[in-house]
């Protein structure tokens, strides 16, 4: 692939500067993060800045099949958040911490029927 | 012409997607809670990568513009769920937001939820209005 930029000396440097000071400040709230949910937040703001410069080394190296790996990491990002969701679920019985995916999938099918249930309800009560 | 034009704004997405990273990542550092923070990561920083990957695909002259818009709409696609699945999660452990005059509506919702028992549905329903009021 042939890279056309305007100034690509000094853009492209510049931006990984950018995101270098980006991963820095990211950094210090990962590990200063009060509760587990921060640093959970910081961890995807890490990645989706991830992706972000793995397609800058895709421009400076000129390489396009770096592109198909900010894909992959794009997906594993949203994987590893959900993974850290289901850590968080309250699991309080051993027969529900068994079978936990599917406790968190009913509880919170609950109450996406309510919400369904609930906005005909809002619209007829206004 | 065409060309040239395409180097400007590659350039300009490049440069300007850093910066939304840059504004994200001071976000991610300075806001006062987890569900703020969320906000910044999730919006600031999925828009700045969108626009290095729309600066990829401009620098390129549309050559692997179809692996960039392919990049780019799964990031769309998984970072505002991502997002909702974090705080919702933070929200069931019992991370208390930052609330401002509207209060927090999903507490009131599931505390109604408990109180209704089997008629959560319903109740998810009628709590818009008290808290509308409050």
């Amino acid at each position: 692939m042939t890279v056309d930029m305007v100034g690509a000396a000094w853009v492209l440097p510049l931006a990984f500067i950018l995101q270098g000071v980006s991963a820095a400040l990211i950094m210090v709230r990962l590990l200063r993060g009060p509760t587990a949910p921060d640093r959970v937040v910081a961890i995807d703001a890490l990645t989706l800045l991830g992706v972000a410069v793995v397609a800058l080394v895709a421009l400076a190296t000129a390489q396009a099949v770096l592109l198909d790996a900010a894909v992959v990491l794009a997906l594993v990002s949203f994987l590893g958040t959900t993974a850290f969701m289901l850590m968080f679920a309250p699991r309080k019985t051993a027969a529900e911490r068994r079978a936990g995916e599917l406790a968190t999938g009913e509880q919170r099918g609950d109450e996406l029927y309510g919400a369904a249930d609930g906005g005909p309800d809002g619209g007829r009560g206004a | 012409m065409n060309g040239s034009l395409l180097a400007w704004l590659a350039s300009a997405l490049v440069l300007g997607g850093a910066a939304f990273c840059l504004i994200g990542a001071i976000g991610v550092l300075r806001l006062p809670d987890c569900y703020s923070r969320m906000h910044a990561a999730s919006k600031a920083g999925a828009l700045g990568a969108a626009m290095v990957l729309g600066g990829v695909a401009a620098a390129t002259s549309g050559e692997v513009a179809l692996e960039a818009m392919f990049a780019l709409l799964v990031l769309l696609a998984t970072a505002p769920l991502a997002a909702h699945a974090v705080s919702r999660a933070a929200h069931k452990v019992g991370v208390k937001p930052l609330t401002g005059a509207l209060g927090d509506a999903l507490a009131a919702r599931e505390a109604a939820g408990e109180a209704a028992g089997a008629r959560a549905a319903e109740a998810s329903g009628v709590v818009g209005g008290p808290v509308a009021k409050s």
